[in-house]
């Protein structure tokens, strides 16, 4: 994938979403489940993803250190540092949900926790996938 | 040391004597310019007449050689934080009628760096230089003459990441998935007629070929290539063609100084000796 795609697919998707969700007059679900369930979702990536960038700094070998000498090793620290604070945005976001009435949420939380959700998964995917490609390839 | 002869191509309008010595005004560090694997710069410049004799410095800043005697452990240099390995590499450029002789260091910059530091030194105003290797008339008239190739072999160095991936606009997950590689250093890839038949082949556009790929390459990722080729269909005494090491080069042992280097006079003197023995070469 290009590189100018790469940086804002996960953005251009979470906004077109969040417009589908504002545009469609779709309803934000009732209760408090499903932000306790993002929560519990944002945390797991965030810690994952954490865990992900310590493995990825430590990784050694001939090919790794060629990576690391590139300036996509920079760009990929960067994905995974977006994609943790995409996954921490998320968890506060859905964490002030509670503050609000379940039945009744103002109307900008629907695209909003559209937008951090669909971020959150997609900046999740791409530093995921690029690192599972990379520990493939390290000897 | 071993040296070989090239011919200098730039535009005519341009001064090359200025750029170099609008590149000796500045500081050291101000010379430096990004090359793979650290920097490179134009290090020293003597002046002998018509002959200007540069001497460029490439800095390895990533990784390098240790210290080790008969008897004393393996130990590392001590080095700064700003510091690296220098490999240097000289140049004798011949102001009047732009043949170059140039010191072949394997670990240092070769004629393609060169060319591209002076060329690109000021980023607002690049200029088209290139260095074309005198090519050996005897070994290349045998090339034109063996024109029934029966089989051809070379090497060839697989991709590997680097910023120049970058520069074309490859993603991240591009790049890792270009890392996987093969894990060969290098792939050789020969091919083959059946007897007394010939490849449709001619070896000079073959030739031309590698010449392209070496181009602009500090590691070129041509390894080796060779053919073997006969005169014509009835010859029976087939001849192996090294493609590669065709060029006009000469070889003189120098003595190291005391730090195991190569004096700078004596590979300037080393270059001048060739220079003036390749003069009939120089058409």
């Amino acid at each position: 994938m290009p590189r100018k795609i790469e940086r804002v697919y996960p953005y251009f998707v979470a906004i077109i979403s969040a417009i589908v969700f504002w545009r469609a007059h779709l309803k934000f679900p009732s209760g408090q489940e499903i932000l306790s369930a993002a929560i519990t979702l944002g945390a797991v990536f965030t810690g994952f993803l954490a865990t992900l960038e310590s493995m990825i700094i430590g990784l050694q070998g001939s090919k790794m250190r060629r990576f690391k000498n590139t300036m996509f090793f920079p760009l990929l620290l960067k994905y995974l540092r977006e994609a943790i604070w995409s996954a921490l945005i998320f968890c506060a976001v859905s964490l002030g949900g509670f503050f609000y009435d379940a039945a009744n949420p103002p109307i900008w939380y629907g695209p909003v926790w559209i937008f951090l959700g669909m971020t959150t998964i997609l900046t999740f995917q791409r530093a995921s996938s690029v690192l599972v490609k990379l520990i493939q390839s390290s000897d | 040391m071993k040296m070989e002869l090239y011919k200098l191509d730039k535009p005519d309008g341009f001064d090359l004597k200025s750029r170099i010595q609008d590149i000796l005004r500045q500081k050291r560090h101000q010379r430096n310019r990004p090359r793979t694997g650290g920097l490179m710069r134009l290090e020293h410049v003597d002046v002998r007449g018509k002959l200007w004799l540069c001497d460029f410095v490439k800095i390895r800043t990533d990784h390098g050689p240790s210290k080790a005697g008969e008897n004393d452990p393996v130990q590392g240099f001590e080095l700064g934080p700003k510091d690296g390995f220098g490999e240097e590499t000289a140049l004798l450029w011949n102001t009047v009628n732009d043949w170059c002789v140039l010191q072949y260091n394997h670990h240092g910059s070769r004629s393609s760096a060169i060319a591209e530091y002076l060329a690109h030194y000021i980023h607002e105003e690049p200029v088209p230089l290139h260095f074309f290797p005198k090519i050996d008339d005897q070994l290349h008239a045998k090339i034109l003459h063996k024109k029934h190739v029966n089989k051809l072999s070379f090497t060839i160095a697989p991709k590997e990441v680097s910023d120049a991936d970058w520069d074309s606009g490859a993603g991240v997950g591009t790049a890792a998935r270009m890392l996987k590689g093969s894990g060969a250093d290098h792939v050789e890839i020969t091919i083959s007629a059946r007897r007394k038949n010939s490849l449709h082949l001619k070896l000079p556009d073959f030739m031309d070929w590698i010449e392209r790929l070496r181009h602009g390459h500090d590691d070129s990722p041509i390894g080796s290539a060779h053919a073997i080729a006969r005169e014509n269909e009835n010859d029976d005494q087939p001849e192996v063609l090294d493609l590669l090491h065709n060029r006009i080069v000469a070889e003189e042992d120098i003595l190291p100084g005391v730090d195991k280097r190569f004096p700078m006079k004596d590979r300037f003197d080393a270059l001048h000796r060739a220079h003036d023995g390749w003069k009939k070469l120089m058409i």
